[in-house]
């Protein structure tokens, strides 16, 4: 994924140390049907408008009329194919829903440019994570305070 | 402590108009980049002004799904190109509350392989303030 737009830290990577709490899609969630997600196309229909006249358009129309399996009715203006889908049908979207699963609670050296140390600890519990945090900005406050 | 989308924190970001929005159910990762302290920053070309300085740089990073619905992620965040503003982010773990100002630079829209829409919204302390815990 390209990185986005970040204002640039004043120290190197070295000098950081971050707190991260993780719950990736693809261990933490899992796949879902409408129902499950309350989907808003599924519980009231949509419309789907594609512009025929691209090669994108084109291969979308040709997907739903033929392999969607959806029900649909059509009609064509301007070069514009609108679909209109009834309620209780699957969406194009891939919901997912996520599973009773703690996230990861990570502390490591560095910042979102790497980990210099490769140091990495994992926190079993949420308060530990907090607490392993708050220590350490006390730290920070008082070095701080005391100039 | 409230606990939505299955996972035992809460983040709440202000959106454009400074209304601090719970946007936790779309929120898959993020991360508070911290100094490490004076021993580690103190640099010969550094001044103890800039040292003091640096102890309160923090800097957050927001990952999640894409979510149009009223007042969650895409509704906060889509402001973060067309408004300086400064956000007051809270990270809610365990009973504690982090609280931070932050400035918002970016609010990064990518297509992932798998066919998700995922966002990334990097931010840095506004205030100078070392963020502490309540």
């Amino acid at each position: 994924m390209a990185q986005p737009f970040r204002i640039e830290p004043a120290m190197p990577v070295s000098a950081y140390k971050t707190y991260a709490i993780s719950a990736p899609v693809q261990t933490h969630t899992r796949p879902a049907t409408c129902a499950e997600s309350d989907c808003v196309a599924w519980r009231n229909g949509w419309v789907t408008t594609v512009d025929v006249s691209t090669e994108l358009g084109a291969r979308q129309a040709k997907y739903i009329t033929s392999a969607s399996g959806r029900k649909y009715t059509m009609t064509e203006e301007s070069g514009f194919a609108r679909f209109e889908f009834l309620a209780g049908q699957k969406c194009f979207w891939e919901h997912r829903v996520p599973l009773d699963r703690e996230p990861l609670l990570i502390v490591r050296d560095g910042d979102w440019r790497g980990n210099p140390t490769g140091r990495r600890r994992l926190h079993a519990k949420p308060a530990d994570w907090v607490e392993d945090f708050q220590e350490h900005q006390g730290n920070l406050d008082n070095q701080l305070r005391r100039g | 402590m409230a606990k939505e989308g299955g996972f035992p924190f809460a983040v709440s970001v202000d959106d454009g108009a400074a209304a601090l929005q719970v946007i936790s159910s779309d929120v898959t990762n993020f991360a508070f980049a911290t100094p490490r302290g004076v021993q580690d920053v103190t640099g010969v070309d550094k001044s103890a002004i800039e040292r003091l300085l640096l102890l309160a740089d923090f800097s957050v990073t927001l990952n999640g799904v894409f979510n149009d619905a009223a007042n969650m992620s895409h509704a906060v965040l889509k402001t973060v190109s067309s408004t300086s503003t400064v956000r007051t982010v809270t990270l809610a773990v365990s009973g504690q509350t982090l609280t931070n100002e932050c400035v918002f630079s970016d609010y990064s829209l990518t297509r992932a392989q798998d066919g998700s829409l995922v966002w990334t919204a990097p931010g840095v302390l506004a205030n100078g303030a070392v963020p502490t815990w309540s």
